[in-house]
């Protein structure tokens, strides 16, 4: 009669495999989290590389279109006798020139106006969903104009959607 | 005796499965930490470049296509072939170049890595015909 169990020692069916089934899913879980966090910064970064060429961009053409707005306005003040001569012209003809500028050099123009009762210029250069407002005061007067407003702006009406490239691929 | 053989010989199975499953999922994990090493590497330099061609540009731009305020901030600064060499750091370098026609600077910035490989360029313009900002 020797009812005295045998110690079992060393390791039991099962245990390792656990062991390690808990370790690899534990790694697996950290190199997908780290994956997903580069990716999603590399998202970003690139966003953000994307916006600030296409910002230069638009305020290149900014600039482009402000040096014909100069120009013409030179013009018309080297050429009207008073004040009420230059602002005529301007009304009649400033937007009209604003516009063929814009369309000969493919800029995105919107909002072109000119308000006669304030003297105020505006104007919005647009690239993929964000524009560059200009708002400017005319005068006649050698520096013919004050720069009020030149401000970066927001010109999307959707709603943000998901597309494919925010997916994430583990087995590329 | 032998049942304790049976009970070995299915531990050393099962140790040498796990030892393979793991092998296998590890080297597998291994891939990707390297993949987000690398990618991070990447990315990092990206914003790099576009933080330093943007305060480049800013500069250039407020100081109407001039270069002051610039070697100011980098002051290692030097033309060559009329191209602005800008050391960001020991490796990496901007190349500017400014052009100027009718009353326009025109701003064309590459920045380049350690391999000579430039992977970020900005270009703009500005009209220097005595614009008026109201202060």
């Amino acid at each position: 009669m020797n009812n005295k169990k045998k110690s079992s020692g060393g390791i039991h069916v099962g245990t390792s495999i656990v062991l390690v089934i808990f370790v690899l899913l534990c790694l697996l879980t950290f190199a997908t989290l780290s994956l997903i966090t580069v990716q999603s910064d590399i998202n970003l970064t690139s966003s953000a590389a994307t916006r600030v060429r296409s910002y230069y961009n638009l305020y290149g053409q900014s600039e482009f279109l402000l040096s014909n707005i100069d120009a013409f306005l030179n013009e018309t003040y080297n050429s009207s006798d008073n004040g009420d001569s230059y602002y005529d012209v301007i009304s009649d003809k400033l937007e009209d020139t604003i516009n063929t500028v814009a369309q000969n050099e493919s800029i995105n123009i919107e909002n072109v106006k000119y308000s006669e009762d304030t003297n105020l210029l505006t104007y919005t250069v647009v690239f993929d969903n964000k524009g560059i407002l200009v708002t400017m005061k005319l005068k006649y007067l050698p520096d013919k104009y004050d720069i009020i407003a030149y401000k970066s702006v927001n010109t999307s009406k959707d709603e943000v959607t998901f597309t494919d490239d925010m997916k994430l691929d583990l087995f590329y | 005796m032998n049942s304790d053989k049976k009970r070995t010989s299915l531990v050393l199975m099962e140790l040498i499965i796990a030892i393979l499953f793991f092998s296998i999922v590890s080297a597998f994990c291994a891939k990707i930490f390297l993949t987000a090493h690398l990618e991070s590497e990447s990315n990092r330099k990206l914003a790099e470049a576009v933080i330093e061609c943007q305060t480049a540009m800013e500069l250039i731009l407020a100081d109407d296509g001039k270069t002051d305020e610039l070697a100011k901030i980098y002051p290692d600064i030097f033309l060559s072939d009329n191209i602005y060499n800008i050391p960001v750091n020991e490796t990496d370098y901007i190349l500017a170049k400014i052009t100027f026609a009718d009353n326009m600077a025109v701003i064309k910035l590459d920045y380049y890595s350690d391999n000579n490989l430039c992977f970020y360029s900005l270009e703009s313009q500005k009209y220097i015909g005595g614009v008026a900002y109201e202060q």
